[in-house]
């Protein structure tokens, strides 16, 4: 049987560039002042580059108490779910199934579910709305080729509200004037995460796993406001195009890269502040040979 | 114990204290929510209380307007929190002309890190920098010309407008502060006041707020208990049909007398304000 959507507690409509309040208001739920935007590869990440991605982030962020900032949404393949579940009443079949195409997304709530003191938000970017699919019994963003002229995808592939979230904002206007609207939402993030740093003193980290140009519309767009970036060397695709790109880095001092392991992406974020050690200890993962 | 007034630095009525350092404004318009930096600020202030001053000080002289000043420095120099209240400073001869909106730079003086102070006024007319970077708000109307003073003694102003140019009024900041501390436990305190003042008491009630009103202030806060009294209290808004009337056991509304020294600190702690 698989597994579909825990509800998220709140959806919050925003028409503006501006938060609803009630969505700034987990900040305060938090014992560690931190923020951490999660963002990266989704729809166009290689299978190969999302293997072994959720392992990564849980055992990295272990421990942490501070706010995680990622995608409200994830895909679901409704031809595989709607086969799995006609093949559910098979007892004698073992083969494991997995409607969900894998995304950067999916971290937030793996990181949630083993860290329950972190507040988890979602952004969710223009759509038109967002509906109950009474078939499948989940929360359908809907969304057609005008909001998002990028999208490709077969019909069967429709996008859902992430679970376990602690609140997601959903943008009910475009933002930017020629932006798309991916690119809205990582704008939205900045904003907020910028606020926490420069109102109320917080450290931050976006971390960079995988992606595409809205990434690095996103990587940029943070790096020039001199605050830190977490590029995940051997991601794939823009985190290591711009990890290997020695002129940007030393234009861009606050952006600092690390290896596809746990170990080195913890130290990164110990070396942002966003995870503390606890006390008497370095917190560094060592490596595991 | 130095008089409340005295702690405002009351001969230079323009300046941000030195424990201010610099006061933050953030003009935004009405339709949108709050700038992210200015829910920061209010997220990262401790606690999680809030108390709104509102009201004002027609009909008293200047004793009285001291007095009301050390009533409140006695009952809530040991709140920590959130503090709010209209962002106007009135000056009178070069000085400061203590109304209630001078609580919460009072409480910004005496209470350093367990105070976060963010007040609210509309913009109803043009923002001007005069002078010594004063920041001043014009106004032009049927009355003729008037000079609003910002105060300098709390750390945050927001600044409702409205983005298609329609003059708010001077009720046009309830919505902001209202949204502003929706997600914190709040507490109204009502001293005096007019028409502005009747509807925050009014909204105050119908958002589930601990609205207290210090009878013996005079006007809004002394006619509503009143009303309560004989059971006519109508929390009505002006631009609404449907009858809304007070109800016990909806409402939260307390009275203290402002002859009482200690009611109003024994109510905030019967009511978990104050520890």
């Amino acid at each position: 049987m698989i597994e579909l959507d825990s509800l998220t507690s709140m959806i919050l409509p925003t028409s503006s560039a501006n938060p609803h309040p009630k969505f700034t208001s987990k900040f305060s739920a938090v014992e560690h002042h931190s923020v951490v935007r999660i963002t990266g590869g989704c729809a166009h990440m290689s299978s190969a580059d999302a293997a072994n991605m959720n392992s990564l982030f849980r055992k990295a962020f272990l421990g942490f108490s501070g706010v995680l900032l990622v995608g409200g949404t994830r895909m679901v393949d409704t031809g595989y779910l709607r086969a799995t579940m006609s093949e559910s009443e098979d007892a004698n079949s073992t083969e494991e199934f997995s409607p969900f195409v894998p995304g950067i997304t999916d971290v937030g709530r793996v990181i949630k579910r083993q860290n329950p003191n972190c507040v988890l938000l979602g952004v969710i970017p223009r759509s038109e709305g967002v509906g109950f699919n009474q078939e499948f019994g989940i929360l359908e963003v809907i969304r057609s080729v005008k909001d998002d002229p990028g999208d490709r995808y077969a019909k069967h592939i429709v996008t859902i509200v992430q679970s376990d979230m602690d609140a997601i904002s959903l943008l009910l206007k475009p933002l930017q004037p020629r932006r798309t609207i991916w690119e809205d939402e990582a704008y939205f993030c900045a904003r907020i995460v910028q606020a926490q740093r420069e109102s109320a003193g917080w450290d931050s980290a976006l971390v960079v796993y995988n992606g595409g140009q809205t990434t690095e519309y996103e990587i940029r767009l943070t790096a020039e406001s001199d605050s830190p970036v977490i590029l995940i060397r051997g991601s794939g695709r823009i985190a290591d195009r711009l990890a290997a790109d020695a002129e940007f880095l030393e234009a861009h001092p606050s952006v600092q890269v690390c290896d596809l392991n746990p170990e080195s992406l913890r130290n990164a974020l110990v070396e942002t502040g966003t995870i503390t050690p606890p006390p008497g200890q370095h917190g560094r993962l060592r490596a595991v040979s | 114990m130095s008089k409340a007034l005295d702690l405002l630095n009351q001969h230079q009525p323009f300046e941000v204290p030195e424990y201010i350092g610099a006061v933050r404004l953030h003009v935004f318009n009405v339709e949108d929510n709050l700038p992210p930096k200015a829910q920061a600020l209010i997220n990262n202030a401790p606690g999680n209380l809030s108390i709104r001053i509102g009201g004002g000080c027609a009909g008293m002289d200047l004793r009285d307007q001291k007095d009301m000043l050390d009533l409140f420095r006695t009952n809530l120099d040991r709140y920590r929190g959130l503090i709010s209240s209209g962002a106007t400073r009135s000056i009178k001869d070069g000085r400061i002309d203590p109304m209630v909106t001078e609580v919460a730079a009072l409480l910004a003086r005496i209470g350093g890190e367990n105070i976060v102070s963010i007040s609210t006024v509309p913009r109803i007319g043009v923002l001007q920098l005069v002078g010594n970077s004063r920041l001043e708000m014009l106004r032009q109307d049927e009355y003729g010309q008037s000079i609003t003073y910002f105060n300098p003694g709390v750390a945050t102003i927001l600044i409702p407008q409205s983005s298609d140019g329609i003059d708010l009024g001077w009720d046009g900041d309830l919505e902001t502060y209202f949204q502003m501390l929706e997600a914190r436990r709040n507490c109204g305190i009502f001293w005096n006041g007019g028409g502005v003042t009747k509807s925050e008491i009014k909204m105050s009630l119908r958002h589930g707020w601990d609205t207290v009103l210090v009878e013996g202030s005079g006007r809004a806060a002394d006619e509503l208990i009143d009303a309560m009294r004989i059971g006519e209290l109508d929390l009505t808004l002006a631009d609404e049909t449907n009858r809304t009337m007070y109800e016990p056991r909806l409402h939260h509304l307390h009275v203290v007398s402002k002859y009482d020294k200690f009611g109003l600190r024994d109510k905030l702690r019967e009511i978990s304000f104050l520890s």
